[in-house]
């Protein structure tokens, strides 16, 4: 049998990149995406011999706590707002970037990982439901309210 | 795919690329006992030291002066007036009046000064305490590690530096000292380990050790018969969620009155049949504990939920060319930020803005302030004022749907030869393999059946909103406002389809 400590690294190497990323996307923050999959690294670590589904356990884990963190955000700011000026002010891309943070900072979280799923991640309506837990039929209005809600705010 | 998703998909991959990782394998690992590989050895069981701490922790535990008071009668910090010792943190109180860790041939004491006293606040069902000092001329540490199942906590595993100067770890695991959340574990320690040929021991005088301190979370049964109160009568059997019926009658609503808005500035396009809306409620979708909706969809889709196609505004607004598609959605969502509405829950924080601009405004208009005022409600008590995984831990675990299962548990054994914990995870055996076969049509609408004929889907719907009701405490007239405003939102609804002809499918 492989040794439990092989098999995740071999996960835990395919998966940092791309979930540090996607966490970033969604959150805005490198230092809160590092600390957010770093912890859900430990979480599925530790229940790694009993995970059928290592990697979708992490997506949801990842997920939760971007959520869990807007959530914390909006209590402390006492504003939607995910991506603080400062942050916005970061000298990482051109204006029109730094408006489409911005627009996207301002959706619903669950518009926003909608969108950061299908289009950075490039995961199908099932594989959306499942990292949100939510029913495949509501994947499609998140996304399109989404989309709507960009073309609105960058227009 | 148009312009704006191609701009954001470049966006967010350039923007995906100025995230690096910043934390190695070894930051996840280190802290983690479950997994360590097993080491180099020479014929010994790597097992063995964990053997041998936990029989020695059977007998020294069996012996030790247990006292598992109940909270209120345990002053928060017991040891102090004696303790020599005192490392309590945020989450985790410890005190003790003697500490020692012989390993190696010396022994530590920890009466270092600059000791370092750290740990992980975790979450519910996990934390530690990690302390760190120089003694001996090495640096020495000792972590523990906790874990809590919501009733209880316990200690999965002890560990310690082996005192070289390349510290390497010598672990003691086991299940330590369970003790109800809340409580305090008090008496002495010694626990003893065989670990590659070196043998430890940890000796600790008259301990107080409690950790979840800050998130100590209520026993699933908080009353004294095992169940939360009831909910008030009138109220929905679904408390503050939406009805499926409600949810859908809503929706119908909505879409109506938005056509008829759209329909006046220009824009001719039709709603589905209810009938197209309804179909949806029945199918599954991810829980944590309920599956397959109703038999019609079970005898339908199966588990398989087909993705929905847009409907209404969506569709149409979708169909246009991009030119057009900017003045339908002004028309639909307002041109400017003039339809912003701040939400204020009641707690008097502001829970963000909502937009009435538009159609799409003026058909949420229509069901009167309630939907702004319902929005702040449902901020404070879904995100604000409850903790809703606790909440859906003590509904599976409540007697009356622990029960219910058992039975449905049975009735799809004997229907199908299936065997599943839930019917979600039934679900998921079929829901995301390719296709729809007779056989998961014939599990799915057998389920179904069995679901139906215990009502289910009713009792969690019940049993969760007592449990969220309760879960608010004094707020809880928060939770009786926010579920009436919801059953006359959905009375205006149902007016506003009656008005116009419009019945609804039972779902």
């Amino acid at each position: 049998m492989a040794d439990p400590l092989t098999t995740f690294e071999r996960f835990y190497t395919d998966e940092l990149d791309g979930q540090v990323r996607r966490c970033f996307v969604l959150t805005g923050s490198n230092e809160i995406a590092n600390d957010i999959v770093h912890d859900a690294m430990i979480e599925v670590y530790r229940r790694w011999s009993t995970l059928d589904n290592p990697g979708g356990y992490l997506n949801r884990a990842v997920l939760n706590r971007c959520r869990d963190q807007g959530r914390r955000k909006q209590v402390a700011d006492r504003s939607l707002r995910m991506v603080t000026a400062a942050e916005l002010a970061e000298p990482h891309g051109a204006s029109e970037s730094v408006e489409m943070r911005r627009a996207l900072a301002r959706l619903p979280f669950n518009h926003r990982a909608a969108l950061v799923l299908r289009y950075y991640a490039a995961s199908t309506t099932a594989e959306i439901a499942e990292a949100l837990d939510c029913r495949p039929g509501s994947v499609g209005p998140w996304i399109n309210r989404g989309l709507t809600a960009l073309r609105k705010d960058l227009s | 795919m148009n312009d704006l998703e191609q701009q954001l998909t470049n966006h967010m991959h350039a923007d995906g690329e100025h995230a690096t990782p910043q934390f190695r394998l070894d930051d996840v690992v280190s802290g983690v006992p479950t997994l360590r590989p097993e080491p180099p050895t020479s014929g010994r069981s790597w097992m063995r030291p964990v053997a041998a701490a936990a029989a020695v922790a059977a007998v020294t535990v069996g012996g030790l002066v247990v006292a598992t008071r109940a909270p209120e009668e345990r002053p928060p910090a017991v040891a102090d007036q004696f303790a020599a010792i005192n490392w309590s943190t945020e989450n985790v109180t410890f005190a003790a009046s003697n500490f020692a860790i012989d390993v190696n041939g010396q022994t530590f004491t920890a009466s270092d000064p600059a000791i370092d006293v750290d740990g992980d606040p975790g979450n519910d069902e996990f934390q530690t305490l990690e302390v760190t000092w120089m003694e001996n001329g090495v640096e020495m540490r000792w972590y523990v590690y906790f874990a809590s199942d919501g009733t209880d906590w316990w200690v999965e595993e002890f560990r310690t530096y082996n005192g070289d100067p390349d510290g390497d770890w010598v672990t003691f695991d086991g299940e330590f000292f369970r003790t109800p959340l809340g409580t305090a574990f008090s008496g002495d320690v010694d626990l003893d380990a065989i670990q590659d040929g070196v043998t430890s021991r940890i000796r600790i005088d008259n301990m107080v050790l409690q950790p979840f301190t800050t998130n100590a979370i209520l026993p699933a049964t908080p009353l004294a018969d095992g169940s939360p109160p009831p909910l008030p009568p009138g109220l929905p059997r679904t408390g503050v969620e939406w009805t499926p019926e409600g949810s859908l009658a809503l929706t119908i609503a909505e879409q109506t009155l938005m056509q008829e808005c759209m329909a006046d500035a220009g824009w001719d396009y039709d709603i589905a049949d209810p009938s197209v809306y309804a179909a949806d409620f029945g199918l599954w979708s991810p829980h944590p504990v309920l599956g397959i909706g109703t038999i019609d969809a079970a005898e339908s889709n199966g588990y398989h939920h087909d993705d929905r196609p847009l409907l209404g505004s969506e569709a149409f607004g979708q169909s246009l060319p991009p030119g057009e598609q900017q003045d339908f959605y002004d028309d639909l969502t307002g041109s400017d930020d003039s339809g912003l509405v701040p939400i204020t829950a009641p707690d008097g924080t502001s829970s963000g803005e909502m937009n009435l601009g538009g159609c799409f405004g003026a058909s949420r208009t229509a069901f009167d302030n309630l939907t702004v005022d319902q929005e702040g409600y449902r901020t404070f008590v879904n995100e604000t004022g409850i903790d809703q995984e606790q909440v859906a831990r003590d509904t599976e675990r409540d007697p009356r749907l622990q029960e219910a299962l058992a039975t449905w548990r049975s009735c799809v054994e004997d229907a199908t030869g299936e065997t599943a914990e839930t019917p979600n995870e039934l679900a998921r055996r079929f829901a995301f393999e390719p296709g729809t076969s007779n056989e998961e049509i014939d599990i799915a609408t057998a389920d179904a059946h069995c679901q139906a004929d215990l009502g289910l889907q009713n009792l969690w719907s019940k049993v969760y909103a007592e449990y969220q009701r309760f879960a608010l405490g004094d707020d809880a007239d928060l939770f009786d406002t926010l579920a009436l405003m919801r059953v006359d939102i959905i009375d205006r609804a149902g007016q506003i389809l009656d008005d116009r002809g419009i019945e609804l499918p039972e779902i």
